[in-house]
């Protein structure tokens, strides 16, 4: 035992002394460090919109308040209900200004995720053109999103194993090649003392190292500023890229003991590394595509149109918002109603949502459908199980957006709840008006609108770690035994 | 000519080949057959809904016409055909637009929005194989080519018998381009060309863009065999040549596009979307007050030198509109206008990292070639808005022309319905395309490293 533990620290301080494992390390380093400070900075913008948008609501409700008060007063203007904030009908329609919005979770400068392509930030409107969850994105540079972020998550999950290729990929096949091989092989020790004494040492600079540089750049960007309530969570990330850079190291030590040469050994771990990196994924995402049925946005569209089509033409319009109305106690015997702009509108909106919530939940069912699928075929490469792992902390995953689409969806029916009685009362008994007045003057309650309740569980972080965690470990320990086997004798 | 057949001949009985090129094949005819399927299925798709949309946009009751523009329709972008090979941006923009009155909307529903969350990190398209795949492959093809004879000695051997090291390094080159071109660009050409000509796709010049496209992702490969075999010449062993090859290619195909984007975003930043639509809202809230309105209508009544809407000899209501829409049409063109230019300033940035990284370069070049540009997106979105312009202009026009008041009601029925014609959206043609810088850092690629490896020939020690 103690001839390898003397054999670890021979083998670390060569390895330490070693020009190219200071390049590899500071590259990573810088590599990190910008990551992280990308990371920190869409973060930082992130909350920036958020902000803006809390904002914009604020002062939609200061102007709101404001018209009212204007148009409290005598006007020769005449006031049309598309105008008029002092209207349930008219503010729903046109001024309501409100979002759901998904905050960026504590550990969410860790990956980009989804959240570059999938928003963060829906404004909720009542426009006649809204058929689905999710029609608003942050138009930006396409050439962006297809290039990809340099974030934390790019750097730990697919710079790190090359970083380990370059240490760890050539050892025990470059003394192959030289010759020294031979010469260790005569020396009494077995080969895996010595594989074990050169892996171990890369593999324990690497742990070190990457775990130091990794914890120092999230603190030195300020990328996280809290680790209230993620401790947990952090704790496991981080035994989850031990687990991963030990996970490479095997794969290098059992190519080692195909004796094939430090040519052949390079090729087959950046093959590998290719494989696991895009191929496997590529599969994994063919697979998700073959195993969910994708409903069609164009099918869901011409869905659309057909009931909006059958609403305005015809004879249907009438026959709906009477019926509609009929719902309503008090309102069957107020013909005058249907040809109601607002009954119109509310009857036409109620029949949308009701024709087209299998479409909507289609859609509903297909995100949750393949952010659980996708999780599950992420474990085909290490790459991606790290990687999601990763946004599963940082709360940018796929799982998370369908969560938030629905409570977005959700949403949106508690505002029609909202402010539908108010306007089909209004319609009903109109409250009278000042004198010369032009303004409807029946809603004002600007403050009471609902408001979107975020939300943000972390155990889907922690329980993401957890998984991957355990997965790594598996899939090092399967690398590592067939090595250990292999290395029993000297190859001939 | 010999020794370039000499060469070819040893290298076509090398497995090395046969397995690369196998390989090769088969991804590029999996994501090629997949993306065909794919775009087939998703133009029969707009073609039908295309045909419903004209169909129920002719088939409206007698209505308002203003009621018309607001019924409004869909148009849909069509796809470049050559998007089967290099979709480009295209996933990462909206497809179809809501056309209806007022409204400057999104082009909505990105592919990549729908896309499973495994789809960016793995190889999506045919393009993406050969940016990303099609170098390493080339590496381990040719990082051997001189390294590998010099450490068997071979090399002093080649050289002691009068091989000129230029004509050497030549045959070499062209032997494995001539391989390349067998497994890459054959299979492109045929493949893609089979695939374009069955996608229906007037004016998008298939062919014209088919052919330059191929032999773009040829000189890319080229340039990273010119590369690793430049690295052979100068390393003292095939490890040392692989080892350096394969950190080249980390360095421009995996970090170097990221890391543009790091640059770009700082040097060439976009305006903000959010911000543009909040100044738009701005400018569009204060011009629709109630008492704006009635200035407004106080101002045309004066022009016309009358006092009430009814003694006009147009429709107030649908004159009113008019002007509100040439408000709205002025907002819409300095706020877009802005933002679009300063995306495709950015755009153009991006060409320019390709200093950084070949990749980046063909990334440019390729989409431009293949139509799946950004600037193609916005051709389109502002396309879809004139449209729009146009049918409201249209119905606005009719409404002016039939004044309305006291019991006259206007309604307007097919006959003015058929006057708007059917969204026909012309792609950008290829001429008008801006693929100069693109091209020309790639071409600078190959010329520098060309010129390496001239270098490297003239000092090369067996």
């Amino acid at each position: 035992m103690s001839r390898a533990l003397r054999l670890l620290a021979v083998e670390t301080g060569m390895v330490l002394r070693e020009k190219l494992t200071w390049a590899v390390l500071a590259t990573l380093f810088a590599a990190l460090l910008l990551g992280a400070h990308m990371g920190a900075a869409r973060v930082d913008a992130e909350r920036a919109a958020l902000a803006g948008a809390a904002a914009e609501e604020a002062r939609a409700v200061a102007t709101a308040r404001e018209t009212f008060a204007r148009y409290a007063q005598p006007t020769p203007a005449k006031i049309n209900a598309w105008q008029d904030p002092t209207n349930a009908f008219g503010y729903m329609t046109q001024f309501l200004t409100v979002h759901a919005v998904k905050p960026p979770s504590p550990l969410a400068a860790l990956a980009t995720g989804q959240s570059d392509v999938q928003p963060a930030l829906v404004r909720v409107s009542f426009g006649s053109s809204t058929v689905f969850d999710d029609v608003a994105y942050e138009l930006g540079s396409a050439v962006r999103l297809k290039l990809g972020a340099f974030d934390f998550a790019f750097v730990l999950a697919v710079l790190v194993p090359l970083a380990v290729i370059a240490l760890a990929g050539t050892r025990l096949s470059a003394e192959g090649d030289s010759g020294t091989l031979r010469l260790i092989a005569a020396q009494p020790i077995g080969p895996r003392a010595v594989a074990g004494a050169k892996f171990g040492a890369v593999a324990g600079i690497l742990v070190a190292a990457i775990l130091a540089q990794a914890g120092f750049a999230l603190w030195a960007t300020g990328a996280i500023r809290s680790v209230a309530g993620t401790t947990t969570t952090l704790a496991l990330l981080a035994g989850t890229l031990a687990a991963y850079i030990l996970l490479w190291v095997a794969a290098c030590a059992l190519v080692a003991t195909l004796w094939r040469g430090a040519v052949a050994a390079l090729s087959i771990l950046v093959l590998a590394w290719t494989l696991f990196t895009v191929v496997v994924p590529a599969a994994a995402s063919l697979a998700a595509d073959l195993l969910t049925d994708k409903p069609s946005r164009i099918a869901a569209i011409d869905a659309s149109r057909q009931v909006q089509d059958d609403f305005a033409n015809g004879s249907a319009g009438p026959r709906l918002t009477a019926q509609w109305l009929n719902r309503i106690p008090g309102a069957a015997e107020r013909a005058d109603l249907v040809e109601a702009p607002e009954i119109k509108r509310l009857a036409r909106d109620a029949h949308y949502d009701a024709e087209l919530d299998a479409h909507r939940e289609s859609f509903r069912t297909y995100d949750r459908q393949i952010a659980a699928l996708s999780r599950w075929l992420a474990l085909a490469s290490p790459v991606t199980t790290f990687d999601f792992a990763l946004q599963g902390a940082a709360g940018t995953d796929a799982g998370r957006h369908a969560a938030f689409l629905a409570s977005a969806a959700a949403y949106r029916r508690t505002l029609r709840a909202f402010f539908e009685p108010r306007i089909v009362a209004q319609a009903l008994n109109p409250v009278p008006v000042c004198g010369g007045c032009q303004a409807r003057l029946d809603f004002d309650a600007y403050d009471a609108v609902p408001r979107f309740q975020p939300t943000l569980d972390l155990d889907t972080g922690h329980d993401a770690s957890l998984r991957a965690l355990a997965w790594l470990t598996a899939v090092g320990v399967g690398l590592a035994l067939p090595a250990w086997v292999r290395l029993r004798i000297w190859p001939a | 000519m010999r020794l370039v057949r000499a060469e070819l001949g040893q290298l076509l009985r090398d497995a090395r080949l046969r397995w690369i090129g196998a390989v090769l094949v088969i991804l590029l005819s999996v994501a090629l057959v997949g993306a065909w399927r794919q775009a087939a299925r998703d133009a029969d798709a707009v073609q039908r809904i295309t045909q419903a949309e004209r169909g129920r946009w002719l088939g409206q009751d007698a209505k308002n016409p203003h009621a018309a523009d607001h019924y409004g329709l869909w148009v849909f972008k069509p796809s470049a055909p050559l998007a089967i090979l290099d979709p480009g941006v295209e996933p990462y923009t909206g497809r179809m637009v809501r056309i209806e009155a007022h409204l400057f909307n999104d082009a909505v529903f990105r592919a990549v929005q729908d896309a499973n969350p495994l789809t960016r990190a793995g190889l999506g398209s045919v393009a993406d194989i050969v940016q990303l795949i099609v170098p390493l492959a080339v590496i381990l093809l040719g990082f051997s080519a001189f390294a590998a004879d010099r450490e068997r000695g071979t090399l002093r051997l080649a050289l002691g018998n009068g091989a000129a090291p230029g004509r050497l390094f030549t045959a070499r080159l062209a032997a494995l381009l001539s391989a390349l071109a067998l497994v890459i660009g054959a299979p492109l050409l045929v493949l893609g060309g089979l695939a374009a000509a069955n996608l229906d796709a007037p004016g998008w010049e298939v062919w014209p863009r088919l052919v330059p496209w191929v032999a773009a992702q040829l000189a890319y490969a080229a340039a990273f065999l010119i590369l690793a075999m430049t690295l052979s010449l100068t390393a003292r062993t095939a490890r040392a040549a692989l080892a350096a090859s394969l950190l080249a290619w980390v360095l421009l195909c995996v970090a170097a596009p990221r890391l543009a984007t790091v640059g770009v975003e700082a040097a060439a930043p976009a305006l903000s979307y959010r911000d543009t639509r909040a100044r738009i809202d701005g400018a569009v809230r204060g011009h629709r007050t109630a008492e704006a309105s009635d200035e407004r209508a106080k101002a045309i009544l004066a022009r016309y030198g009358v006092t009430a809407p009814d003694a006009l000899p147009v429709d107030l209501r649908g004159l009113m509109s008019s002007e509100n829409e040439q408000h709205y049409f002025a907002v819409f063109d300095a706020a877009f206008g802005a933002f679009f230019d300063s995306l495709l300033r950015q755009e153009r940035a991006y060409a320019w990292a390709g200093l950084l990284s070949p990749r980046i370069a063909l990334q440019a070049l390729s989409a431009t070639l293949a139509g799946t540009d950004f600037p193609q997106h916005v051709r389109f979105v502002w396309a879809a808005e004139h449209y729009r312009r146009g049918i409201s202009e249209r119905m606005n026009r009719a409404i002016i022309d039939n004044p309305q008041g006291g019991e006259r009601r206007y309604t307007a029925g097919h006959d003015l319905w058929e006057t708007v014609p059917p969204f026909d959206y012309v792609p950008m043609p290829l001429a008008g395309a801006t693929f100069a810088v693109p091209f020309a850092i790639l071409a600078a690629w190959l010329a520098v490293l060309g010129g390496a490896a001239a270098l490297a020939i003239r000092r090369l020690k067996p």
